[in-house]
Formats: structure tokens, C-alpha cells, sequence
């Protein structure tokens, strides 16, 4: 284990000003965000926005161009971090010659805190057949069986590149039950990552959305939902906003006919003659990443600013 | 924390009976137990060939009358064979380091990175440089062990059959597959073909390019063996025999030459009417011969495979570094 210190951390994940850069240009840049441990959250973002370099970067898989990345308060390229987190890939690659109990012995003989009976558990209650070829099993199966990797690995942060994107929809519904089920069990936090909202909104209860390679949005579900309204309202003649409105930060305006329709980033009470309605999290997301000129949002948990702590 | 502290101890005293591979060394034998398996019978079948055909020869030759009469005078219908079947076993231990090199070499690591394996191994609690040691561990073994055991015993019996026969070690079905150069050659190609697996990162390009390396660094290696130590140098009279204690050396120029040294071209005066006053107007009365002694046989296998190390050296460093500095 890491040292006591380390271990206490209360952050799961920190990068500041984190940033890697490829050939064609920025995939990641000037990254700076806080992931609460014990969170699930969803890594949000558009095809090609950073998500899986983000990933790659915190794996050590990609390195970083600039800024630093700590695993609970660990830089991630010293190597006490390797026990402590578990990286489920995109295309969830396991050795197609071996058999599932092999490939779970291979998770015992590299990991120093195995947990066989956790692993063995998972792949029992998917009744996938121990002496069968990775080779042979089902898309499902197979997931289960990298599930199982992960989780027999015992990690503290688990970090899922797309985990449902190649599952039917009851292997998609078994796989989240069973993620939930052993996230919970164990205080592990997740952060995995998708580009569909749908597919993550009912596990988790922490957001990262990553547009064009910044951070967007990041901190509680709960809070972002609370920050934002809908308002709707007969249009000015001028074509503005109403006045009424000014205190708040627009995110998104559209109109049709004389009616506006604005997603607002509240502050304070919203008063006036228009109606206003609690968005869900899919509205607010589709807000920001229409938006780019938006400023981005993080809840206070969310926010690093190390140098600030430093100074304080 | 105790279900987790518990679990790996029951799960680890399943292995207690008898020394087991664990971590890194068990997963190298399991991903990679066929080829493991392939390169034993090979190395195995090879020796066993070896063995057999050296005693075959030697029956033969004792049944034809050998030692008693000379081998000079051994009817070819004996000796044949015995030149044959050598032979032929230059020519397949000759293909060994291109086989050894696209086949085990190439897919080593291009393999595991195109099929995401890499990732996940450098995931579990295991640093990318020492699976990558583990990985090298393996192609040294794959690389050394057939060759050295087979390079040795082809030593062994050509030694054995060469006094039947061809006697000229500097060619390359003897020089490059007998001693320590078939393993040299071989540890070549099977790292650059590592070399090359890295850098491709897929598995057929990484072969193709690998096998076009391994051809060419062969033929090229041809111009190499004769470079590798400095001729020995004898004259004798130009109407004389030749000496008696060069059986076993390989000639690698001639000339004739006057009493003082001067050399002319070996075809000097041949086409004159008058060879003889021709011969007799340059003063040229000896023959000199350039060559190299058996003795220095070994010395000429050994630093040719000490170069070739180097370079294999160098590009195992050349990976190590990389591997360190870059992500798979």
C-alpha cells in the first residue's frame, strides 16, 4: 500500500493544467479539475472531446504534454499508483487463447490484492463457464469478464472507457446493476466515460463534461441540476432578453415566433412573468456543448487550484 | 480489509505444492506456451538429427575401410551422401534466424499492442519496463536456446565428416551455421524483428518488414566472415606440391611470385608461347598462397558474433529506452 497520507486523500483524481498534445494538435488542454472520491461520475463529452485521452493520461497509457495528474494525491507515474486504480479499455482486450479462469489467474498473478472470490463471484453470476476461450464468449460475457478483472483487482478508482458501448440493452442493464452493486460495496469510485448522457445519468451522481479538449462542466449531478433553469417567455420587441434576466448567465438562447426559450445559470431567485421549469441534465448538456463560448462551470468540489491552497 | 487480506492467502496456498511460475514468468509461459512448445521440438528434433546423422556417417566410413585406408581414396558413393545430408542441414539451420526472426521476433510485442493486450497488462499492477524485460527474457530464449544447442552439435559434426570432403569452413553453410554464429545471426533478426514489432505495431508488417531485414542482413553478412581476421601468407615452388600442413585451411588468394617476393597475377605468362622464358624473364619461381589456418576458425566465428551481439546489444537498448520513455 501507499503511504497513510496518500491513502486518506480525499480526491480521487486532480489535474492541473493538465494537457497532451498530438501531432495533429491538442486532444487535451489546460485541464484543471477535482474528482471527489467515492463518486461515480460520468465522463461526458462529444466523439473526439479528450474522453479517452483523459483516461489514457490517468492510466499512464498516454503521457502527458503538460501540467500534472495526481490518483489520490499520487502523482500517477510513480508506480504505487498501478494497485490502486483498474482501467476497463474501450475494447475491453483480454488474451483470446485463454480461458476465463486463466485470465483470472493472471489477474492474481499481477495484482497484489486480488480478490479471487470477488472475481470468481462475478463471473459466476453471469454464468459464464470457467474452462471456456475468451475467444468463444459473447460480447457480454466478455465484458463480464474484464468487469471481473477489474473489480478482483480491488481498486479504489475505476476507470471505464465506454463500458456499455458494444452491450445489448440487457447485457447494458446487467452490467451497470452489477457495477452499482460492487461500486457500492467497496466506496470504489468510478469515473467512466460515454458520449451519451442516457446511457450513464442513472449511476451517477457526479458529471465531467469535456468539449474540444477543455473542461466544460464538472461537480454534483444534483448541484448542476439546482444551478440551472429553463425559462420560457414572450420575446422583448428588440429582440433582447428581458432585462429581468441580466443577473443570471445565459447559457443558450433560442427563439421561435415571440417566444424565447433560454437556459440560465441562476444567481439568486429568478423573478419575473416567465415560466420557469427545473431542466434535466440532458438540456443543460446540450446548453454547454452548443455553447462554446460559455465561461465553464465547476462546482466548488470540483475546482483545483493548487496554487491558490498554496498561497492560502 | 480482512475478506481483502485473506483472499489472495487462500487463493496463493492453492500453488504451494512444488516451485510454480508466478506473475510476470507465468503469464510469459502461458501467452506464449505454442512457440515455447514449437521451438522444444525443434531444438530437440534438431539435436536428435544431429546425433543420428554424424553416427550414420562415421558407420559409413568405418564400413568403407576408414582410418585404415585414407579418406582420399574412399569411393564417392560413400562419401556423397555424407556431404549431402550435411549439407542439406546447413541449408535449413541457415533459415533459422529469418524463421526464428519473423516468427517470434516480429509478433513479440507488435502482437500484444495490436491486440490491446499491452494495455491491459501495463494496467494490472505490473510497470511497462519490467513486463518488457519479462518479453525480452522470452525472445533471448527463443533466439538462443534452439541455436546455440543446434549451432554446437553442427560444429561437432562437421568436424567429425569434414575430413570427407569439403573442407572449406569459410563458407556460409559452414562459418555461419556451426558455433556461436548461428546464434549471433539469429539473436540479430529475432530482436530487430522485436525492434521492428515495436515501432510497426502490427503484426504482419512488422513480419514482412522483418523477413525483407533478415535477407538482406544476410547476403550482406556474406562479405563479413573473411574480414574478420588477417590471411596467414606461404609460398612454395611453383612446380612443387602444395604443403602438406594447409589441408585444413581455406585459400583465399594466389599468385605466383619471384625469389624476392614481388607477386604477379596467377595467370601471369599463361597465354605467352613461351611460358617458360616468360616465367624465366620475371624471375618468377614460387607460388604464394593466402589463407586462413583452422585455428583461427574460432577465433573468426567468435568476433563474428561478438559484432553481431553488439548490434543485437544495441537495439535491445534502443527498445528498453523507448519503452520507458513512451507509452505502448
Amino acid at each position: 500500500m501507499t503511504t497513510p497520507d496518500t491513502t486518506r486523500s480525499p480526491w480521487a483524481l486532480e489535474a492541473q493544467g493538465l494537457g497532451k498534445k498530438y501531432r495533429r494538435g491538442w486532444a487535451l488542454q489546460d485541464c484543471s479539475f477535482r474528482l471527489p472520491a467515492g463518486r461515480i461520475c460520468g465522463l461526458v463529452g462529444p466523439n473526439g472531446a479528450g474522453k479517452s485521452t483523459l483516461l489514457g493520461l490517468a492510466t499512464r497509457l498516454v503521457e502527458a504534454t503538460t501540467g500534472e495528474l495526481r490518483v489520490f494525491g499520487v502523482p500517477v507515474d510513480s508506480p504505487d499508483v498501478m494497485p490502486r486504480y483498474a482501467y476497463l479499455g474501450q475494447e475491453k482486450a483480454l488474451f483470446k487463447r485463454f480461458t476465463v479462469a486463466e485470465t483470472l489467474r493472471m489477474g492474481q498473478e499481477l495484482n497484489p490484492h486480488w480478490d479471487q472470490a470477488a472475481a470468481e463471484r462475478i463471473v459466476r453470476a453471469g454464468d459464464v463457464p470457467s474452462h471456456a476461450r475468451i475467444g468463444t464468449l459473447s460480447g457480454g460475457q466478455r465484458t463480464r469478464v474484464a468487469f471481473a478483472l477489474a473489480f478482483g483487482k480491488r481498486p479504489d478508482l475505476l476507470l471505464l472507457d465506454e463500458p456499455m458501448a458494444d452491450l445489448d440493452p440487457l447485457a447494458r442493464n446487467e452490467m451497470s446493476g452489477l457495477l452499482m452493486a460492487e461500486a457500492a460495496e467497496r466506496g470504489t469510485t468510478v469515473l467512466m466515460s460515454s458520449h451519451m448522457l442516457t446511457e450513464l445519468e442513472d449511476m451517477c451522481d457526479y458529471l465531467l463534461v469535456i468539449s474540444g479538449g477543455r473542461v466544460r462542466m464538472a461537480g454534483e449531478t444534483e448541484e448542476l441540476l439546482s444551478l440551472h433553469k429553463l425559462v420560457t417567455g414572450a420575446r422583448e420587441e428588440s429582440g433582447e432578453l428581458p432585462a429581468g434576466l441580466a443577473p443570471h448567465t445565459v447559457i443558450e438562447n433560442r427563439t421561435s415566433g415571440r417566444q424565447f426559450t433560454a437556459m440560465l445559470r441562476t444567481e439568486g431567485p429568478v423573478y419575473g412573468d416567465w415560466q420557469s421549469m427545473e431542466p434535466t441534465l440532458e438540456e443543460i448538456l446540450l446548453a454547454y456543448l452548443r455553447s462554446p463560448g460559455t465561461p465553464p462551470l465547476l462546482t466548488p468540489s470540483a475546482q483545483c487550484d493548487r496554487r491558490a491552497e498554496r498561497a492560502a | 480489509m480482512s475478506t481483502l487480506t485473506h483472499a489472495p492467502d487462500r487463493a496463493g496456498s492453492r500453488h504451494k505444492s512444488g516451485p510454480r511460475p508466478r506473475g510476470l514468468v507465468w503469464l510469459m509461459l502461458r501467452q506464449h506456451r505454442v512457440m515455447l512448445l514449437m521451438v522444444t521440438a525443434l531444438t530437440v528434433l534438431g539435436a536428435l538429427w544431429i546425433v543420428y546423422q554424424r553416427g550414420v556417417a562415421l558407420d559409413a566410413v568405418h564400413a568403407a575401410g576408414w582410418p585404415e585406408k585414407p579418406a582420399a581414396e574412399l569411393s564417392q558413393r560413400v562419401l556423397t551422401p555424407i556431404q549431402d545430408r550435411i549439407g542439406t542441414m546447413g541449408f535449413a539451420l541457415s533459415m533459422l534466424p529469418i524463421v526464428l526472426g519473423v516468427f517470434c521476433g516480429a509478433p513479440l510485442i507488435a502482437a500484444d499492442q495490436e491486440q490491446g493486450t499491452a494495455q491491459l497488462v501495463t494496467t494490472q499492477s505490473v510497470p511497462r519496463r519490467r513486463w518488457l524485460a519479462h518479453k525480452l527474457g522470452i525472445g533471448l530464449i527463443v533466439a538462443l536456446a534452439p541455436t546455440v544447442v543446434l549451432g554446437f552439435l553442427h560444429l561437432w559434426w562437421w568436424r567429425a565428416v569434414s575430413p570427407f570432403g569439403d573442407r572449406n569452413w569459410l563458407q556460409g553453410s559452414v562459418f555461419d551455421n556451426t558455433g556461436p554464429m548461428l546464434a549471433a545471426l539469429t539473436l540479430l533478426t529475432v530482436v530487430a524483428g522485436i525492434t521492428i514489432g515495436l515501432l510497426a505495431r502490427r503484426v504482419l508488417l512488422a513480419m514482412v518488414v522483418t523477413f525483407v531485414f533478415a535477407v538482406v542482413s544476410q547476403l550482406a553478412w556474406t562479405w563479413v566472415p573473411a574480414m574478420l581476421a588477417t590471411p596467414h601468407r606461404a609460398s612454395y615452388p611453383l612446380n612443387g606440391d602444395y604443403p602438406s600442413g594447409l589441408t585444413t585451411a581455406v585459400e583465399v588468394d594466389n599468385w605466383v611470385s619471384t625469389a624476392s617476393g614481388e607477386l604477379f597475377g596467377f595467370g601471369t605468362c599463361i597465354e605467352e608461347k613461351k611460358y617458360e622464358a616468360c616465367l624465366a624473364d620475371k624471375g618468377i619461381v614460387n607460388r604464394t598462397i593466402e589463407y586462413f589456418s583452422y585455428d583461427q576458425m574460432a577465433v573468426m566465428q567468435w568476433t563474428g558474433a561478438g559484432i553481431l551481439t553488439a548490434v543485437s546489444v544495441s537495439l535491445i537498448a534502443f527498445v528498453v529506452v523507448r519503452v520507458g520513455r513512451r507509452p505502448l
